[in-house]
């Protein structure tokens, strides 16, 4: 019995384009997830945590192209699907956890720009999660009978929003929050096209200085979100966003490895301490519908002169117990370490990715069961393959030669494998090897001293 | 620079013939001391020689050579000569106590507290090369009934005694009663048959100044009242047997011995010193008279590590990260410069500077003025040669970036040139001795933590794969059927349902219904159905989690009659709101979003929220101005829009 699997138009083009350019898709992971079931479910059990009002917050770590920009993006597109907030951001040189001449705050920026909803799953999704409020307040008040625009609408609806916004005035900045959302909503069903802008403003931490916010407002503010500021008004944001329906926030922080980068030991342990706060916070349940995934290379975690681990008080929150140095395994723990896929997972991607390109296509791929086994092996027996080959770079080369055979229908894999081959033959079949020379060369595929020019 | 002869050293102050040191104090009779010098330290201002060129006449006038009156003045130091003395020399014997200043008055008189020139010597220390002492120039007698008092004590014994407490600040004979005499007398015997008697300060303090004022003094008789020798001896066990409980004899004897040794040309005792030698080179003002550089010890090495380099290293970040680090980087820095002292040698005497300082005798001490003594003491310094300290400094530095690779530290300290002979030693230190802080490692040792990011080797397998990949189909479902739980409406899964039967022709994957977990798709039935019902009582808020749409549920079943007629309108709006959005017209769309009573992105939301819910993915995206369609669906956007439009006619139903 067949059953058939549907994947829509859109996501399989941008998938197919994605994995041909080596780059991690940001639609249509779940569709090449091979292994990583346990990952996947410990991930997943955190986003029920955070749904459920909890916080959760995990490292991800593995070595370059072990996967884990992957498993953020799967996750990610999972949580938008089941209606989190979701926002991303890489580290980068520029973009730090703190910082005291705004690298700290970029990074804020970065994930409001970033902020995604289900129906915007690219970012962007600033402005809808801000109308949904106003949508949802408006349904409440017409359900009890108030007329849009009637007489007592303006002031039924200030009444509610004040309502909803109220128990963010509890947490440290919620006063400025709460004041620059109302004032927004006042804005917009003003037309008030200047001041909607500035709250926005506000909201994504642009402004530099009280005074200029002051100025561009037009209302009195007692802040700006600032380096030191902006985790606090994530906690916010995530309070805001379970009070409009969705389910959380979940923040994807990638590239941690520019922590461990930073020369100065201070400013790197002050990013570190970040850490631990946001830690802390998350895991003793003072940032409620927050979720908090961290990723990073073995490096940035276990190093002890640079790493995490250089952080006495995150290594010991950090470090394995030691059941699991006993060889153990727990993904129950805030660190889940990446090891690389095995040869047999990644010739099931390569299955995979081939099934997809059919779909793509509508042709089924002119290449057999064996002959993607020797594709596999060809690449891992390259030179230092086995230690530096990424599932990326083997993907990328395995498009072109889907693509190559797809495209010209009189070559087949061993014409293609061979092309490719340093010595001009399949390294894979000496014999077959021997015999091409032979053909190619004629008698000059004997070995004669004589031949050898110096 | 050339290396230093590193030839024995010890026998430095071995008295040559006639009444030996351990006698009981220097000759009284002309001696030749012989003092071997290293060569490089004697360059600096003496000759090589090894012979104290002291010919002590009996009393009637030792003779002392005085320094080249070139280099007195080259010097500028001031230091007087005798002008009584016109050949250059004075007439004291060794161990004799200088005489008391002329009656005329101080010889020196621009030179404040100088009195009369008593004679000068070369010691034959390493470092110090000319002792020149004079009478102290005052006007008054101090302490004459102490020193009376003193000398008739002398010899005196006290066995049965018990104690009494004493303290004083400036303890003399005349402030202690009958008993508090017997005890100092047990004490001082006790003292100095090497034993260490019950003493309060007090009576410490006064033993000192009885050994500082009686040491080398004479009695009528020609004999010692203590000989210079066993007064050094004991002024050592004192401070070794009682600086534990008075810490302030650190500071006191270490200059008072100094004085003591200087005055008396004795030697300093550096083996009886033993282990309070570290705090003497800490507190030291003449660090120079207790220090033997060709000895290579700790407390040289010590010396220069902390008063001579002008880096220390203690204070690195690195070194002072914990105690054991520091540890560590104290050994090794002992072990550096002994190994550099003894390859390149300490071979930085040639550019020592010769420096003179000028010493009153046991300050703070009661001392009488006839024992009292101002001294000139002329020594070479490490710290004052900005040659050897530069040296040093660069050597300690290149020694601790090579300390800092075995830690992986790539951060170096920048330092001047080194010679090269320096830094081969402490080379060949460092790869002897931390043999993985190589300059030129091949690659670091992989960390063990890089072992969990491992996985055994295994060969793939067709079949293997295949299993691997078929299960995941499951870990797909689950990712892609997020809705089956979720909150979608019932009319948007029937027109999803609608959907891929429509479309889901071209782009789909055969699969085996039995590799779909089999619980899983029922499970997924049963929310879903679940999820149905609950949304057949929600009406707008129909995308809120199951929990909040239940709280809302009677308010909104209360309202289900009046919005099922925005539902219709809803429907119609959403179908026009996508049609402009195909057709780019921003007008209509916001009619659109007004009819629906609702702001363009909340209904943008919707639409999006309900495309997902059918195909899996968005419809519209925001293009700055307005919304629009996505390329690739822009055929079937009409389509998708009634699917929608009709799910939630369904939902109002």
């Amino acid at each position: 019995m067949q059953s058939e699997r549907p994947v829509p138009k859109r996501i399989l083009t941008a998938l197919i384009a994605s994995l041909s350019a080596g780059v991690v898709p940001r639609t249509g992971t779940p569709y090449i997830a091979i292994g990583r079931g346990e990952e996947i479910t410990a991930m997943l059990s955190d986003l029920e945590r955070v749904s459920e009002g909890g916080g959760s917050v995990r490292f991800l770590i593995g070595r370059y192209g072990s996967g884990k920009s992957f498993l953020m993006q799967l996750i990610r597109g999972y949580a938008l699907e089941r209606g989190f907030v979701c926002a991303d951001a890489d580290l980068s040189p520029e973009r730090r956890l703190y910082g005291t001449s705004g690298t700290g705050l970029a990074t804020y920026r970065e994930l409001i720009k970033n902020m995604a909803t289900k129906s915007s799953p690219d970012g962007g999704g600033l402005t809808q999660i801000l109308a949904k409020l106003i949508f949802d307040i408006s349904s409440e008040l017409r359900a009890i009978g108030l007329d849009e625009g009637g007489d007592g609408w303006n002031a039924a609806f200030g009444n509610a929003l004040r309502e909803r916004l109220r128990s963010l005035e509890s947490f440290v900045g919620g006063y400025d929050f709460v004041s620059v959302i109302t004032h927004y909503y006042a804005a917009v069903l003003g037309d008030d096209d200047r001041t909607a802008s500035a709250c926005l403003r506000w909201l994504r931490g642009e402004y530099s200085g009280r005074t200029e916010a002051r100025d561009d407002l037009g209302f009195r503010v007692s802040g700006i979100i600032g380096d030191a500021e902006w985790y606090d008004c994530v906690k916010l944001w995530a309070e805001l966003v379970s009070g409009l329906g969705y389910r959380g926030l979940v923040l994807f922080i990638d590239e941690c490895v520019n922590l461990y980068k930073i020369t100065h030991r201070i400013a790197r342990e002050n990013n570190y301490e970040k850490i631990l706060s946001i830690f802390n916070d998350t895991l003793q349940g003072r940032a409620p519908h927050l979720g908090i995934v961290f990723g990073g290379t073995p490096q940035f975690l276990e190093d002890r002169r640079r790493g995490l681990f250089s952080y006495e008080a995150l290594h010991s929150r950090l470090n394995d117990s030691r059941y699991e140095a006993a060889g153990f395994r727990n993904l129950s723990g805030p660190v889940i370490r990446l090891t690389r896929l095995s040869d047999d997972e990644l010739l099931a991607l390569l299955l995979r990715v081939t099934t997809l390109y059919g779909m793509y296509t509508g042709r089924e791929p002119r290449i057999t069961p064996e002959e993607r086994l020797e594709f596999l092996n060809t690449a891992l027996s390259r030179t230092g393959a086995s230690g530096l080959i990424t599932p990326r770079e083997m993907l990328r080369d395995y498009m072109t030669l889907l693509a190559i055979l797809d495209g010209n229908p009189g070559v087949s894999y061993r014409d293609v494998a061979g092309r490719l081959s340093p010595e001009g033959g399949n390294p894979g079949d000496e014999a077959e090897k021997e015999e091409s020379q032979g053909e190619v060369s004629g008698e000059k595929g004997k070995f004669d001293p004589a031949d050898i020019d110096f | 620079m050339t290396a230093v002869d590193t030839h024995d050293m010890k026998s430095a102050y071995d008295v040559g013939p006639g009444k030996s040191a351990a006698d009981g104090g220097l000759p009284h009779e002309p001696v030749e001391i012989e003092i071997p010098v290293p060569e490089r330290l004697a360059s600096a201002g003496s000759s090589p020689a090894q012979v104290m060129p002291t010919s002590v006449p009996p009393a009637s006038g030792a003779s002392f050579p005085l320094p080249p009156a070139s280099y007195a003045s080259r010097e500028g130091s001031g230091i007087p000569r005798s002008a009584s003395d016109a050949t250059g020399t004075a007439r004291v014997p060794a161990g004799e106590p200088l005489p008391p200043r002329s009656a005329s008055g101080p010889d020196h008189p621009r030179m404040p507290g100088f009195g009369k020139f008593l004679g000068s010597y070369e010691p034959g220390l390493p470092l110090v090369k000319k002792v020149s002492v004079y009478a102290w120039h005052t006007t008054y007698n101090y302490y004459d009934a102490f020193l009376s008092a003193a000398e008739k004590l002398s010899g005196v014994t006290s066995e049965e005694a018990e104690y009494r407490p004493f303290f004083s600040y400036m303890p003399q004979y005349s402030q202690l009663d009958r008993d508090q005499l017997a005890y100092y007398l047990k004490i001082r015997d006790g003292i100095a048959s090497g034993e260490t008697p019950r003493a309060d300060y007090g009576y410490i303090l006064l033993l000192i100044y009885e050994l500082i004022n009686l040491g080398g003094r004479r009695r009528e008789d020609g004999e010692y009242y203590v000989s210079p020798t066993e007064a050094l001896g004991m002024l050592v066990d004192i401070w070794k047997g009682y600086r534990g409980d008075n810490p302030r004899l650190d500071d006191q004897l270490t200059e008072w011995i100094c004085d003591f040794c200087l005055i008396h040309r004795l030697a300093p005792p550096l083996a009886r010193m033993g282990s309070v030698m570290a705090d003497v080179i800490r507190r030291a003002r003449l660090r120079e008279f207790y220090l033997d550089p060709m000895s290579g010890g700790d407390f040289f090495v010590d010396y220069l590590l902390y008063f001579v380099s002008g880096y220390d290293f203690r204070k690195s970040r690195f070194a002072s990260a914990d105690a054991e680090t520091l540890r560590f980087y104290t050994e090794h820095m002992r072990g550096m410069l002994c190994e550099v002292l003894k390859k390149a040698g300490a071979d930085t005497s040639g550019s020592l500077t010769r420096r003179t300082a000028v010493r009153d005798a046991y300050i703070g001490a009661l001392c009488h003025p006839s024992v009292k003594r101002k001294i000139t003491v002329e020594y070479l310094s490490y710290s004052a040669s900005v040659e050897t300290k530069m040296l040093l400094s660069n050597t300690i530095k290149y020694a601790e970036n090579r300390l800092r690779q075995s830690f992986g530290v790539r951060s170096k300290l920048s330092h001047g040139k080194l010679p090269d002979a320096a830094a081969a030693a402490v080379d060949a230190y460092f790869d002897e001795k931390l043999p993985s802080a190589g300059k030129h490692r091949e690659a670091p040792p992989e960390d063990d933590y890089e072992s969990k990011y491992d996985r055994p080797y295994a060969p793939a397998d067709v079949g293997s794969a295949a299993r691997i990949e078929e299960s995941s189909w499951a870990v797909t479902d689950i990712l892609t059927s997020a809705f089956a739980d979720g909150p979608v409406s019932a009319g948007h899964r029937a027109a999803r349902e609608e959907s891929t039967a429509a479309d889901g022709a071209r782009n789909t994957v055969p699969v085996e219904r039995e590799e779909l977990p089999a619980g899983q798709t029922e499970a997924s039935g049963e929310k879903a159905a679940a999820a149905g019902n609950q949304n057949e009582a929600s009406v707008e808020l129909k995308d809120l989690p199951s929990g909040q749409a239940e709280a809302s549920g009677e308010q909104n079943v209360a309202a289900g009659k009046q919005n099922s007629a925005a539902d219709g309108e809803t429907a119609r709006a959403v179908i026009d709101f996508v049609a402009a959005a195909a057709a780019g017209d921003r007008a209509a769309q916001k009619r659109a979003a007004d009819a629906a009573g609702m702001l363009p992105d909340a209904l943008a939301e919707k639409i999006n929220a309900a495309a997902y819910d059918i195909t899996g993915d968005v419809l519209l995206y925001f293009a700055g101005q307005m919304w629009r369609v996505i390329d690739e669906y822009e055929a079937d956007a009409v389509r998708t829009a009634g699917l929608i439009a009709k799910g939630d006619e369904g939902n109002a139903k």
